[in-house]
This record gives structure tokens, C-alpha cells and sequence, in this order.
């Protein structure tokens, strides 16, 4: 192998020195210890978010954004573009994996206390980049133009009316009109295409330089319990093996549940019964529901911030001390989103 | 539920590959993919064990860059 790649690599060094990259490849360390299973997550996210990439570029060379023309041309796509089924389906799949893949990242990233000084602005931007992967959910979930993305756009696009001043503003940006139309899906597309990606590779960058020049963090749990390996080859085969997994997980479900397709939209029906938002986004339907309108966004919204600037208001970890608080508080973050997700799933009919 | 998922799937997009058809493309897929995670982790145990493997490029892995 060393032999096949040999010529290519004597044209790169004889142009450019390689010292320094070999230099970092030789010397990079990733701790071992009894948690280190959670570090392959950032990695596995990172994989997805390419595949999106793949598939995504791969769909548009077909896709039609007008409300006339996008449903026929995802059907178009599913049904006669060789193999345009399997790409859609694995960007279906994909965008529910990546966003699962992410919030167990987060959470992990949050319990293992990897947030504390000096990766305060890792976290402040991978928690950007949790909101652009749900930002990319909530706009490619329109492009079908199905009845269910319809009306469910339309719940999502109406949810910051309740905000006092901005919220109608807010609205009406999202939907490009008073109501969901052709505006709308031509904004979503372009912010899922153009805005997203571009935001995204950006913050990417950032997040996976940061992550090179401080190194994995090691939990507080196991410090001077930790051993290290090396990241090139070792940690840089595994993560491979994980990916090549993943890969395989996905071709499985897109085998078994290929993405389907339902009814196009007729606008001036009225919305079905039952209609709920994707998993993902069930947490904040729910509490939009159960509680008055104006406290609940106002206490999504502080929850938030305060989730953001974790770093900055957790004292004890930062001086390398538990901080019981702040797991605490991710509990009980997490519990609440779960257990709103399951009422979300209890009291809404199925559709 | 498994199988009213698939009809359903099926009956939405009458015209995709059957589940067989499917199966058929994506079995020798996965299983390729399986055997490239399983041999990569094999590696990564065995580069990290014997200590012999080293970065890609000129001298060894003790020999400074």
C-alpha cells in the first residue's frame, strides 16, 4: 500500500514540507479511560454531517422548489433517478441520526464537564452548530411539500408569534408572508442550501481546529486515572470502524424504512388531525401546549442561555472541583425532554 | 410492525425497488462495511499493541521527524 501511494506522496514532499503534519500526527494523544466511548460521537457527527453534504448536493441536481413542482420532483427523485431512493432516504435517515448523534454529544460533552476553561468557546459553538443541525431539520422538512411538512411548517413557522413585539415580525420572516406559500419554500430551500452549509462549514471548521489545539478533554472523574493513545493510526482506525458502522446501520435502516413519500398539499384543506412535529422538536411542541405560551418560551429561551454560557457560570469545574449543581441541572435538562417527548407521543393520535 | 412498515413503505412508493431488491443491493454493502469496521478495529488493537506500525512517510517512529 505504501508502495501504490508512494509517488504521490514523493510529488507532495518534494513541494511542500510535511514535517510539521507529521510532526502533530506523531506526537497527537487521545486519553483512554473508562468514559473515552464518548469521545467517537464528535467524530461520528462529523461523518454524518458529510454524508448530508453527499446526498444533499446529489438531490438538488433534481429538486424543483415551487410549490407546482417540488413534490414531483422528490417523486421524481424516489422514483426514477437510478438509486435517487436510496440517496433520499439516506438523507432522511441521516438528518434523524445526525440530530440524535449530536444531542448525545452535547449531553456527554456536558456531563463529562469537557466544556471547562479553555474549551469555553468549543462549547459555545458546538451548541451553535446543535441549533444549526435542528435549523436544518426544520427547513428541509418543507421541500417535499406533503401535507404533514405543510402543516407542520406552518405550526413551526407560527410559534414565535406569542413572542410580544418581535414574534409577528419573526413570523412573517420565516414565512416570507402572512401564511406558508411558494415564498416559504423558496426561502426554506435557500437557507437549507446556501445560509445553513455555509454557517455550518465555518463553525465546523472552528469546532474541529479548537478541538486540535486543546485535545479531548479529560473528565474530572478520571483524572490521574487516564492513559493515553495515540491518535494517529490508532484512534484514527476506530473512529474509521465506527463510521464504517454508522454506514452500515444506515444502508440497514434505509433498506428496511426507505424515506416514503405521502399526499401533495392542497393549502386550502384543512389541516389533518394529529399533527405533531418531527421527534426532535416534540420536547418544545409539548411545552408549548402544556403551559401558557408567553412563561414557556420565556423559560425555553433563558434555559438556553444559561445552557450556553454553562462554561462561564460553572466556577467549581473550571478550578478542576465537582460541581454537582450543574449535573444536576443537565438531569434534570434532560429528563424534562424526555419525559415531554413521551407525553408529546401519549396525547397526540398518530397520524 | 415491522412488516405493515415495510407495506406502507412499499404502497407509498410503488415504484422504488421492491424490499427483496433492495435487500438484495444492500446486504453485500452492509456486509462489506461490517468487515471493514471489524478488520479496521482489529488493526487499531494490533497497531496499539505491537507499537511497530508508524505515521505514514520517511523513518521510524522513534526517529525525529
Amino acid at each position: 500500500m505504501k508502495d501504490f501511494f508512494g509517488p504521490f506522496t514523493a510529488f507532495i514532499e518534494e513541494r511542500f514540507d510535511l514535517t510539521p503534519l507529521r510532526r502533530w500526527a506523531r506526537h497527537k494523544k487521545v486519553p483512554q479511560h473508562k468514559h473515552s466511548f464518548w469521545y467517537y460521537f464528535g467524530g461520528l457527527a462529523l461523518f454524518i454531517i458529510s454524508l448530508q453534504f453527499v446526498t444533499g448536493i446529489l438531490m438538488a441536481f433534481y429538486y424543483s422548489p415551487t410549490p407546482d413542482t417540488a413534490h414531483e420532483s422528490v417523486r421524481y427523485i424516489m422514483e426514477k433517478v437510478h438509486y435517487g431512493w436510496l440517496i433520499r432516504s439516506m438523507h432522511f435517515w441521516g438528518a434523524n441520526f445526525l440530530v440524535a448523534v449530536v444531542l448525545v454529544h452535547m449531553f456527554s460533552t456536558y456531563f463529562m464537564k469537557a466544556y471547562r476553561k479553555p474549551r469555553e468557546l468549543m462549547w459555545l459553538i458546538g451548541v451553535l452548530l446543535a441549533g444549526l443541525v435542528l435549523a436544518f431539520a426544520f427547513t428541509g422538512y418543507l421541500l417535499p411539500w406533503t401535507t404533514l411538512s405543510y402543516f407542520a411548517t406552518k405550526v413551526g413557522v407560527n410559534m414565535p408569534m406569542v413572542m410580544p413585539g418581535i414574534g409577528g415580525f419573526l413570523s412573517r420572516l420565516l414565512a416570507g408572508g402572512e401564511d406558508v406559500g411558494a415564498a416559504t419554500l423558496t426561502r426554506m430551500f435557500t437557507l437549507h442550501v446556501v445560509l445553513l452549509p455555509i454557517l455550518t462549514l465555518v463553525l465546523v471548521t472552528a469546532h474541529v481546529f479548537l478541538s486540535q489545539v486543546f485535545g479531548s478533554s479529560v473528565p474530572l472523574s478520571q483524572k490521574g486515572y487516564s492513559e493515553e493513545t495515540r491518535f494517529f493510526p490508532t484512534f484514527v482506525l476506530r473512529d474509521s470502524a465506527v463510521w464504517a458502522g454508522m454506514l452500515a446501520i444506515l444502508i440497514a435502516f434505509v433498506t428496511i424504512f426507505p424515506a416514503n413519500l405521502s399526499s401533495k398539499v392542497n393549502p386550502v384543506m384543512p389541516a389533518p388531525a394529529g399533527i405533531k412535529p418531527e421527534w426532535y422538536f416534540l420536547f418544545l411542541f409539548q411545552t408549548l401546549r402544556t403551559f401558557p405560551e408567553i412563561p414557556a418560551i420565556a423559560a425555553v429561551t433563558i434555559g438556553l442561555i444559561i445552557w450556553m454560557l454553562v462554561p462561564f457560570l460553572d466556577k467549581r469545574s473550571a478550578k478542576g472541583e465537582r460541581s454537582t449543581f450543574f449535573t444536576l441541572f443537565g438531569v434534570a435538562i434532560l429528563v424534562y425532554m424526555i419525559a415531554m417527548t413521551m407525553m408529546a407521543y401519549i396525547t397526540t393520535e398518530v397520524h | 410492525m415491522i412488516i405493515a412498515a415495510l407495506g406502507a413503505a412499499d404502497s407509498l412508493a410503488s415504484q422504488i425497488p421492491s424490499f427483496s431488491d433492495r435487500l438484495n443491493f444492500s446486504l453485500p454493502l452492509i456486509a462489506v462495511l461490517l468487515v471493514v469496521s471489524f478488520f479496521l478495529l482489529l488493526k487499531s488493537y494490533t497497531v496499539e499493541r505491537g507499537g511497530k506500525e508508524d505515521v505514514p512517510g520517511r523513518g521510524g517512529k522513534d526517529q525525529p521527524g
